[in-house]
C-alpha cells in the first residue's frame, strides 16, 4: 500500500459527496469520497493511501487524460515478472510503487533513474487519520 | 442514555483485582465489552441485570436510577427491564418454543409472539421442544425471549461462542436485525474480533477490571480511522507468490476473500495476522442476482 503524509487544504461538498484537495509535500492531490468523517478536517494531518495496482504511469509530463492526479517520480527499481512488473519510484512525497503489466513495461521501455509521470484517479485515494499523536489541529 | 459507574473487588486467578468502570452508552447503541476472560465483562452485565451488587456504583437507564449506592437505591433484578442472553441458551426443556416465549411475557399476548416468531423465522418450530432444536435454533429462541420482554437494555454474554461459524454468522445478522428493529440499547460481551467488527457501534476494551480503550471499532483496534465505507476484520490464512505480486487468502467468519499484496506489504504481513480489509464505495461492482432462491 502506498502512503503519503499530507494535509487537507480544502473540502467541497455536494449532498453527501465531498471533493478534497490535499497537499503531500508540494504535490497537490484531489480525492472524492462520501460522508466525510469529522476527524478529517481542513489543516488536518492525514495519510493518503492508494494501492499499487491503481497506479498508472506515463512518459509524458502532463498527459491529456481524465485523471486529475498526476505528479513526477523517478524510477528506482524495476522488478519485471512474466505477466506483471513492480515499479519502485521516488517522488516529492516519498516512495511510491506501481504494479503495471509486463506488456506495458515492454512497450514503454521504462528504465531505472528515468523520470515518469504517476497518475492516480481521485476515487482511488483513501484517507487515514495519523495514528497515535496525530490529532487534528 | 445508559450511565454506568461501578466498583467491585473481584477474585481473579492471580488474586483479587478491582473492577472500576465508567461508561455512557447512547440509546440505540450496540456497545461491546471486549477483553480476555476474567477481565470483568460478565460481572458488568450481571451488575446491570441486578444479579450482582457492586461495592459502590451508580446506574441510570433512560433517566431512571437503578442503582445508587450513596442513596441506598438498588432496584431488584425482577423490576429491571433487561433481556439477558447467555452462551448456554437457558431454555426450559419441558416447554415448547411458544411456551418458553409465553412464559417470558408479563402480559400474555399470542399475537405478539406470532409476530416475533415470524420475524426471526421460527414459526415452523413453535411447537417443538428445545432438545429437538439445533444450537443455533435454541439461541434464536433465547434471543426472541429476551426481546419479547421489551427490555430497556439487551445483554448478550458471548451468546454465539458455542456455535459453528456458519450459524454464528446467521445469528449475528439476527442480532443486528432485532437490535435495529426494536431500537435496543445492546451490550455484547465477545472475545471474537471479527464479531466485534461486524456488530459493534462502540467498543470498550477491558483489562483487569478497567477500560483501557473506548470508542469506535477502528479507534479501539487500529488507533486510527479511515475514510473507507466498507471494512471488516479478518485473518490472513495464506500468502502465495504469483509472478511479481502476492495473493493473500483472508478468512472472516465463514467467508474467504483474496487480496493482492505487494513485496512491500509482505515485509510486515504474514499468515495468522489479523487485518482490516477495506474498500471505497466507488470500488465494488454491483450486479443483480437472478433466479436466486432465498434459503
Amino acid at each position: 500500500m502506498n502512503s503519503f503524509s499530507a494535509s487537507i487544504l480544502r473540502v467541497e461538498r455536494k449532498d453527501s459527496l465531498c471533493l478534497l484537495e490535499l497537499d503531500a509535500s508540494g504535490i497537490t492531490l484531489c480525492m472524492v469520497l462520501f460522508d466525510l468523517d469529522p476527524s478529517f478536517c481542513c489543516n488536518c494531518r492525514v495519510n493518503i493511501l492508494f494501492k499499487e495496482t491503481e497506479v498508472i504511469l506515463s512518459r509524458e509530463p502532463m498527459p491529456k487524460t481524465t485523471i486529475i492526479n498526476c505528479f513526477p517520480a523517478t524510477i528506482r527499481t524495476i522488478r519485471a515478472g512474466q505477466i506483471l512488473a513492480d515499479i519502485g519510484m521516488h517522488c516529492a512525497a516519498g516512495a511510491v510503487s506501481g504494479i503495471i503489466s509486463r506488456k506495458a513495461l515492454d512497450r514503454l521501455q521504462f528504465t531505472e533513474n528515468e523520470t515518469v509521470t504517476v497518475l492516480i484517479k481521485a476515487d482511488e485515494l483513501t484517507l487515514e487519520t495519523v495514528p497515535e499523536n496525530g490529532e487534528c489541529v | 442514555m445508559l450511565v454506568l459507574e461501578v466498583k467491585k473487588t473481584l477474585a481473579g486467578s492471580d488474586g483479587p483485582f478491582d473492577l472500576s468502570v465508567n461508561l455512557e452508552i447512547r440509546t440505540g447503541t450496540l456497545q461491546t465489552l471486549y477483553g480476555k476472560s476474567g477481565s470483568g465483562k460478565t460481572t458488568i452485565l450481571r451488575i446491570l441485570a441486578g444479579l450482582a451488587t457492586p461495592d459502590a456504583g451508580y446506574i441510570e437507564v433512560h433517566g431512571s436510577v437503578w442503582l445508587d449506592s450513596m442513596r441506598g437505591i438498588n432496584v431488584p433484578a425482577r423490576k429491571r427491564r433487561v433481556g439477558f442472553v447467555f452462551q448456554d441458551y437457558s431454555l426450559f426443556p419441558k416447554m415448547t418454543v411458544r411456551e418458553n416465549l409465553l412464559f417470558a411475557q408479563d402480559k400474555k399476548n399470542n399475537g405478539k409472539i406470532d409476530d416475533l416468531l415470524d420475524l426471526i423465522d421460527l414459526v415452523a418450530l413453535a411447537d417443538r421442544y428445545p432438545s429437538t432444536l439445533s444450537g443455533g435454533q435454541q439461541q434464536r429462541v433465547a434471543l426472541a425471549r429476551a426481546v419479547l420482554r421489551e427490555p430497556e437494555i439487551l445483554l448478550l454474554d458471548e451468546p454465539l461462542s458455542a456455535l459453528d461459524q456458519k450459524t454464528r454468522a446467521k445469528l449475528q445478522d439476527e442480532i443486528l436485525r432485532l437490535h435495529k428493529e426494536f431500537n435496543l440499547t445492546t451490550i455484547l460481551v465477545s472475545h471474537d474480533k471479527q464479531e466485534v467488527f461486524k456488530l459493534s457501534d462502540k467498543v470498550a476494551f477491558l483489562e483487569k477490571g478497567g477500560i483501557v480503550r473506548d470508542g469506535s471499532v477502528l479507534d479501539v483496534f487500529l488507533n486510527r480511522n479511515t475514510s473507507n465505507k466498507f471494512s471488516f476484520a479478518g485473518t490472513i490464512l495464506s500468502i502465495r507468490k504469483a509472478d511479481c505480486i502476492y495473493l493473500a487468502v483472508i478468512g472472516s467468519g465463514n467467508e474467504l476473500f483474496e487480496a493482492v499484496l505487494t513485496e512491500k506489504d509482505i515485509r510486515h504481513l504474514m499468515p495468522g495476522d489479523e487485518v482490516l480489509v477495506a474498500s471505497k464505495a466507488f470500488n465494488p461492482v454491483v450486479m443483480k442476482l437472478e433466479n436466486v432462491r432465498n434459503s
